[in-house]
Formats: structure tokens, C-alpha cells, sequence
């Protein structure tokens, strides 16, 4: 049984009207059935997938895509309207927004507790782990300051080293490949190749096709919600390349 | 891994070495060249192991007849270090497998066995120096009977290992008076059972699908009965058993052993056999009888106490593995043994991973739920406080400012003559502004965090109790001050007082309920709060918070009977101001309904939940 099994799962969100009630006096005055009318769409359809144990898979796309609503899905957040997950996984461990439950007001220390049980972890293990996970973001001397004081990148520094020291199973990357600068940047790829060695099924959305093709296996192009090209990353990232070629070239030459 | 794997192989290497020497000149040797092979799984107690060893190198049994294979079920620390001493004076092997259960350990150890016959034990297990002769006797008179030894608890000073000891012997002792008769026993446990290779292979062994150490015991005895096969019982075989238990681990051992209970109905049904019928009550009785007949007189107020929440976590246990199971129908329809480790969970159209959290056992779920809340409450707390001088004692600052007010206006300007006033009023104070902010904070539970809400695995469910519970901290944090006013300024506090966890407790549930649904309704109504603000400005008067039930006009009194927090805080007051006890009607009808409101609160939350994602 692999660890992620997408199957044929669609899911549908509902199209805000303009005029749809906003608040309960509204709702009562239109009558109810205001509140449940309105269009919907399918933001995934017919997406199956399948992620092994050690390998990595990345889902590429355009802005709009449904790559981030997929990882959600798969995350179990919220449900699909159609077609089923199953993970059988114990830890699923998803970097979707880093830093999930960090506080401005509160230290490094004290964020990286609260993020790490967050994420999973018991707070023997945050304990555990602490120094390594500070050693990591290379934090050690601010580590005791409000992370208000902190630069954005060493927030995101601070959410990437707890999220990857709770040895999940399922890793979610949700466009996280860019955090920091290059150096961090590599020690965070060799940190996701390092799981995949240790039998991790890795998911990973991402924009930078380049990253893709060195880390995935396989990948999938995600179009207005349905796959349009699934298989080895190489070729899935090349094709998806070609078309973001093509569609900027046409838009050049129409607004020559 | 490469280190660990010739270092394994240099510990085998050295064992067949020391074989070969003892057995020199037999070149060829028979299938089974041991008469036994005793079988010690063990995961993380490297101490325990060396023990155990010691105890095995001690047997009267001539060590060339015997072997010892001990499996590593992924464990911390290498166990080559502990093993390796041994070496000369032991035929041991150490095997070492990724962690996946005593178990499918076992059956791995009994895979690589070249003994005739099988003997389990545990690594918290000290068998006596006749144990593998005597079990080696019973097993030449009766070949095909699985054959189980008598289990001592080596740790009488623990009283947590005496009363687990004392079940299983009730249990044994039970079920021997039972249909079986004489010195059969439905059930051996695992620690010190001994059966035939042949017979144990020809079974299939331990059924893998028990992730945990409990209940695998009892199904393989059950399987082998099934079959035809008899249990006998060896009374001399005896391993004094070592395992330390606190209250905790009690509690887990036997939250555990209610997992193990459920997923043994399982493998029954999975087996086409039928379920198991509940205990009857004479069974609780005795069971909680015995340890007054069982000689333990000292301690056995203690030990009924210990038995009696044992059955709880045991219920507790069976049931939400029941739960988990049933959110898992893959477990349920497939025969197949899991794979190793991981635990499975489905999402389907109705259902839900998230709620799981990452954690394998229920009773490692509900400590990590515990962390959880911990973590919340302590940093809702410290953002609370931060940065600001009082710290903390702005909890006891605000409610006394609100209490100097009060007394000002209402006895100084409007001359209320209610006796004892600022005590009154204290309670209603407290009592109020603890149900103002839970409310206003659960209405903003899921609103406000946004991000938790989109964290995988997540408890969302969690939130509102964060919420409600902050505030109760500040009720808490207060209480002492009101307990020294009713010492200096009251009459004193009454044995009544020992009403308040109770009266705290129904307005606990009730405002749990509300909780729920306030927090699912915000997500969907923004005006859920602006609504609930203008709501909680009329409570506050006509609630009875600064003027008592009886001052109010008589229409409004009529309103107050069906006004909840009316008859909270009146019940508040009987306790700490009159120092009587509550209208115990009242709270009881009040805590039923607060049960059945967090009841619906919570399905109508879970239901709610799968959306919540996608609004914020």
C-alpha cells in the first residue's frame, strides 16, 4: 500500500455572486435560499496520483491551477466532493503556511514550542530536538528575542527547520523551495532528499521548474484543475516549460 | 546501517563459533540442533534485556540445548553492546527489525528458530534457574499443548505492577473455574508460553495486525484452541516478571489492553468465529473482591482503587479503538496482516483524516492532545501578559476594580441592601465575566486562527476549549481572593465549598456547547459576534450578577428560572456565601443539559469543520 493514494478525487468550491447575503439579516430578508443558490465549479477533477515510499512528486502549474487546493486535500484539509485519499501514513507532516501558531510577541524559543506541537510533535520531542532544530535555521543568538524582531527570512528559516525535524512520512512542500538564501535554499533540498532516502513520501508544489526536475521522480501539470501531463519529472516539466513558452510568445507577438 | 549490519552478522558469527566449538566433530546437524529456542522481543530497554540474559545464562538447562534470540523492534540504542557479553556463555543471536510490534517480532524470531520447541518471554522478564526444564518437561509429555508457565510479579513494592499482576492472575484463576475445568486456562500470556515449532508455523503465529502488547496473547491462544489444540498449564516454569509501572503507564498498559481486547474481536470475526460475550457483573465484583482474598489486606483499598480504574482504561481503550477502526474500514474488510508500522487512515467523502492527529494509540493521541492544549493555553496566556508590568495579576486586578464599582454604585448611591454585598457581588462578577469571555473568544476560536485551521492533522475541535478555558484560568487565578473574602468578611467557608468543581463543571459544559456552535456559526455569519455582543450587554442585566434573584421584579423572575447562568451564579452564591449546598436538582438538570448541548455543539462543529478551511 503506498503511503498516498489520490483517486479520481474532484473537488468543486462555490462561486461568489455579488449579491450573495453576507450576513444573517440579509439572509433572513432574502429569504434562506439565497444563502445556499449560486454557481459552482470544479477546481480538481479526475485527479489520480499514487506517491511511494523514497520517492519525491511534484505538481507544477500555473497561478489558479488547484496545485495548493490538491496538497490541502491531500493534508485532509477540508474534503473532496468526489473520489477519495487515503493516506496510511502515522505522520503527515504538511509545510503549507510556515510557521503555522508563530506569535510576533513571542520568542523564537517559545515559537518553535508551540509550532513543533502543532505540527505534531510532543513537547518531550520538541525538547529533544531544540538545539538541533535551532542549529539548523542558524538562529542561536536571536533564538531568545521576539520573533517581531526577526526578518521575514528568518522566519521562514525558523518554520522550515521545525517542519522538517518532526521525521514525518508524508512531507507536504507547499512553494517552499525558495526560503532563504541559496545556501539555505540547498540545505533544505539536500535536507528533502535526505528524507526521501529514509522512505518519505514527499510531495512538493513549486514554480521553479528547475527544482522540480532535480528533485521529483514524477510529476504532474496540474491545467484549470485536470492533469494535462503526468509521469517522469523531466519530461512533464519540459512540456509544461514548452507551453509557458509558447502562451508568453503569443502574448508578446499580440501586444507587438 | 552497513555498521549495524556486520556488526549483527559479527555477534552471529560469533555464537555459530562458539556452537561449532561445543558440538565439535558433528558436521551435519539435524533441523531442530536445539531443544529450545526462547524467544525475548524487547524495544528500547537495553538494561532489562541484560537482566533477562543473566537470568537465561543461570538455567539449570545445559546451555547447548538451548538458544536465545532476541529481536530488536527498532529500538534507540543498539543492543550489540549488551548482547555481546554474552556471547561465550549463551547460544545468542540478536535480530534486528524496523519497529512494527512484539508481535510480528516474535514471528520473526520464531521464523529463524532451530529449536523443536518454542519458548516467548519478555525482556522486563526473569525467569527462575528450573524454568526452560520444567517447561521442556511438560512440553515431552504433551507435545501438541501450548504450554504456559506461572508469572510471578517481581516488584511487590510497586503497587501499579502488583494490581496488573493481580488481573491477569483473577483472570486466569477465572477462567480455570470456568467450563474448562481443571488445570486448563483459555489464555496464556505471553511472557511465559511455550509451544511446538511445528505447531506454532502450522498456525501462522502471532497475528501481526496487533500493533501494540496486548491482546496478540489471547487471540493466538484462542486461534490454537479453534484448532483442536489443548493448553496446559506449568505450574514450576516460573519468570519473575519486572515491570515497573507508574500511574501513567498503568493507565497506558491498560488503555492498551483494551485496544488489544477490540482488535481481538476482530481477528474473531475476521476468523468467522463470534464475538465475545461482555462480562457479567458478579465478574467486576470479584474481580474487585480479590484482592482482599489474594492476601494483599495492607494494601488493598489501594489495589481495588487501581483495579477498578484499570477496567475503566480498558473500556476506554476497546472503545475509541473501536472508533479508529471504524474510521478505517480498510482494517475491518481486509484479512490481510498490515504492513509494517504505520497506521492507516482514510479520507472518504464523509470522512476525515485530520482528526486523527499524527500519533498511533489512542492513549498516545490523548497525551499529545494534552501537549497540545498545554502549549495553546500557555501561549494564549503569555501573549495575554506580555509586555506588560502586572503581569498576571491583572487577572485578580480587573475583576476588584469591577468589584469596587460596583459595591460603590449599587450599595453607596443606590443603597441596595443586599447583606454581605461585595461578596455577592464578587461571585456573580467572577462568574460572568469567566462566561463574557468564553464566549466572545470561542465565537473568534476559529476566525482567529487561521493558520492553525489550515495545518494538517490539526484538532480544530481543540480550539474552542482553548478558548473557554483561558478565562477559567483568570476564574481560577481569582479564587483564592474570593475565598479569603468569604473567610474575613463571611461567615466563613463551609464543607459546601466542595460543591464549586461541580458547579464549575456544568458551567463548563454548558459554555462548551455554546462554544461550538458560536465558533461554526461565526465562520459562515461574521455578525455572529457583533450579535453576541449585544446579547451578552442585555444578559448582564437580567442576569442576576449585581442584584440577587429575589430583588427582581416578579416578571422578571419568572424569566430567570429558564436563564441558565442565573441559576449558575445563584448556585455560585449558596456555596460560597451562604455556605450551603446547591439545589442539586438544579445543577444536575444543568450539567444533563450542558452535556447534551457540547454534544450537539460538537456535531455541528465536525460537520461545520470540513468547510472552515475554505471560508477563512
Amino acid at each position: 500500500m503506498k503511503p498516498v493514494v489520490v483517486d479520481c478525487v474532484g473537488k468543486r468550491f462555490r462561486r461568489y455572486r455579488a449579491d450573495r447575503p453576507r450576513s444573517i439579516k440579509e439572509a433572513l430578508l432574502r429569504g434562506l435560499k439565497g444563502v445556499r443558490a449560486g454557481t459552482t465549479f470544479w477546481a480538481l477533477r479526475h485527479i489520480s496520483l499514487e506517491v511511494d515510499r523514497g520517492r519525491i512528486f511534484g505538481i507544477v502549474g500555473h497561478n489558479g491551477a488547484g496545485k495548493s487546493t490538491l496538497l490541502r486535500l491531500i493534508g485532509g484539509i477540508g474534503l473532496p466532493d468526489e473520489g477519495r485519499i487515503t493516506i496510511s501514513s502515522a505522520r503527515l507532516v504538511g509545510v503549507l503556511d510556515l510557521g503555522a501558531g508563530f506569535h510576533p510577541d513571542l520568542s523564537g524559543r517559545e515559537n518553535v514550542y508551540v509550532n513543533g506541537i502543532v505540527a505534531g510533535l510532543r513537547r518531550a520531542e520538541v525538547r529533544q530536538r531544540f538545539d538541533s532544530i535551532v542549529e539548523f535555521a542558524e538562529l542561536a543568538q536571536v533564538i531568545d528575542t521576539p520573533l517581531r524582531t526577526y526578518s521575514q527570512g528568518m522566519r521562514q528559516r525558523l518554520g522550515f527547520a521545525v517542519a522538517i525535524h518532526t521525521d514525518p512520512d508524508v512531507l507536504l512542500i507547499d512553494e517552499l523551495l525558495a526560503v532563504g538564501d541559496q545556501r539555505f535554499n540547498r540545505k533544505c533540498r539536500d535536507r528533502i532528499l535526505g528524507f526521501r532516502d529514509t522512505g518519505c513520501a514527499v510531495v512538493l508544489v513549486s514554480h521553479q521548474l528547475a527544482a522540480v526536475r532535480e528533485l521529483c521522480d514524477e510529476a504532474i501539470h496540474l491545467c484549470d484543475g485536470e492533469v494535462v501531463a503526468a509521469g517522469p519529472a523531466a519530461e512533464v516539466v519540459l512540456g509544461y516549460g514548452q507551453e509557458e513558452l509558447d502562451t508568453s510568445m503569443t502574448q508578446e507577438t499580440s501586444t507587438t | 546501517m552497513p555498521l549495524f549490519m556486520s556488526l549483527q552478522t559479527a555477534v552471529a558469527g560469533r555464537c555459530e563459533g562458539a556452537f561449532a566449538e561445543g558440538q565439535s566433530g558433528d558436521q551435519l546437524r539435524p533441523a531442530a540442533p536445539y531443544d529450545v529456542s526462547v524467544i525475548v522481543p524487547t524495544y528500547n530497554r537495553p538494561g532489562q534485556v541484560q537482566e533477562c540474559l543473566e537470568a537465561l545464562a543461570a538455567q539449570s538447562l545445559s546451555r547447548n540445548r538451548f538458544e536465545v534470540i532476541v529481536i530488536d523492534d527498532g529500538g534507540v540504542t543498539p543492543l550489540e553492546p549488551v548482547i555481546a557479553p554474552f556471547v561465550d556463555r549463551l547460544n545468542v543471536r540478536l535480530v534486528v527489525q524496523a519497529n512494527a510490534g512484539p508481535a510480528r517480532a516474535r514471528n520473526v524470531g520464531a521464523g529463524i528458530a532451530r529449536g523443536s520447541l518454542l519458548v516467548f518471554t519478555d525482556d522486563d522478564c526473569l525467569p527462575e534457574a528450573d524454568w526452560l526444564g520444567a517447561l521442556l518437561d511438560a512440553f515431552r509429555r504433551w507435545p501438541d499443548r501450548a504450554i504456559g508457565g506461572s508469572t510471578v510479579n517481581a516488584l511487590s513494592d510497586n503497587i501499579c505492577s502488583t494490581a496488573s499482576q493481580l488481573l491477569i492472575d483473577y483472570l486466569n484463576e477465572h477462567h480455570a473455574s470456568g467450563a474448562n475445568g481443571g488445570s486448563a486456562a483459555p489464555f496464556f500470556t505471553s511472557c511465559n508460553l511455550a509451544v511446538s515449532a511445528v505447531l506454532f508455523q502450522e498456525l501462522g503465529g502471532f497475528d501481526e495486525s496487533f500493533r501494540l502488547a496486548a491482546g496478540e496473547d489471547r487471540e493466538f491462544c484462542d486461534r490454537w484452541q479453534a484448532q483442536g489444540y489443548r493448553l496446559q498449564r506449568a505450574p514450576r516454569a516460573v519468570v519473575r516478571h519486572a515491570h515497573a509501572l507508574s500511574i501513567t503507564t498503568f493507565l497506558r498498559q491498560h488503555t492498551n489492553y483494551g485496544c488489544g481486547a477490540f482488535q481481538f474481536q476482530c481477528a474473531r470475526a475476521r476468523h468467522g468465529r463470534p464475538g465475545l460475550r461482555a462480562e457479567s457483573p458478579s465478574f467486576y465484583v470479584r474481580l474487585l473482591m480479590y484482592p482482599i482474598r489474594a492476601s494483599h489486606r495492607r494494601s488493598a483499598p489501594r489495589l481495588i482503587a487501581l483495579l477498578l480504574i484499570s477496567q475503566f482504561a480498558n473500556a476506554f481503550g476497546f472503545v475509541s479503538e473501536r472508533r479508529r477502526s471504524s474510521r478505517q474500514p480498510d482494517l475491518r474488510r481486509h484479512a490481510a496482516p498490515r504492513e509494517n508500522g504505520p497506521v492507516r487512515t482514510t479520507v472518504e467523502n464523509s470522512r476525515t483524516v485530520r482528526r486523527l492527529a499524527g500519533t498511533g494509540t489512542p492513549w498516545l493521541r490523548a497525551l499529545y492532545l494534552r501537549d497540545l492544549l498545554r502549549e495553546l493555553l500557555v501561549r494564549e496566556m503569555k501573549l495575554r501578559y506580555e509586555r506588560s508590568l502586572l503581569g498576571v495579576l491583572w487577572a485578580i486586578i480587573n475583576p476588584l476594580a469591577q468589584l469596587v464599582v460596583f459595591v460603590f454604585v449599587f450599595q453607596h448611591l443606590l443603597r441596595l441592601r443586599t447583606p454581605n454585598y461585595g461578596l455577592f457581588v464578587f461571585c456573580g462578577i467572577l462568574a460572568w465575566n469567566w462566561t463574557r469571555e468564553a464566549l466572545l473568544q470561542s465565537t473568534g476560536a476559529i476566525t482567529g486562527n487561521r493558520e492553525l485551521i489550515r495545518q494538517p492533522r490539526f484538532p480544530i475541535g481543540l480550539l474552542p476549549v482553548v478558548a473557554l478555558t483561558t478565562p477559567l484560568i483568570d476564574l481560577l487565578i481569582s479564587l483564592p481572593l474570593l475565598m479569603l473574602l468569604a473567610i474575613f468578611t463571611g461567615d466563613g467557608l463551609t464543607s459546601a465549598i466542595l460543591f464549586l468543581p461541580v458547579v464549575i463543571a456544568a458551567q463548563f459544559l454548558l459554555l462548551q456547547g455554546l462554544g461550538y456552535l458560536l465558533a461554526a456559526a461565526q465562520v459562515t455569519f461574521r455578525d455572529t459576534g457583533h450579535l453576541l455582543g449585544v446579547i451578552l450587554m442585555l444578559g448582564f442585566y437580567l442576569t442576576p450578577v449585581f442584584y440577587s434573584v429575589e430583588d427582581a421584579p416578579s416578571g422578571l423572575r419568572a424569566v430567570m428560572a429558564f436563564n441558565p447562568m442565573a441559576q449558575i451564579i445563584t448556585a455560585y452564591r449558596v456555596v460560597i456565601v451562604r455556605g450551603l449546598s446547591p439545589d442539586l436538582r438544579i445543577l444536575f438538570a444543568l450539567a444533563g443539559a450542558g452535556v447534551l448541548l457540547s454534544w450537539a455543539g460538537w456535531r455541528v462543529f465536525t460537520r461545520a469543520s470540513h468547510h472552515f478551511a475554505e471560508e477563512l
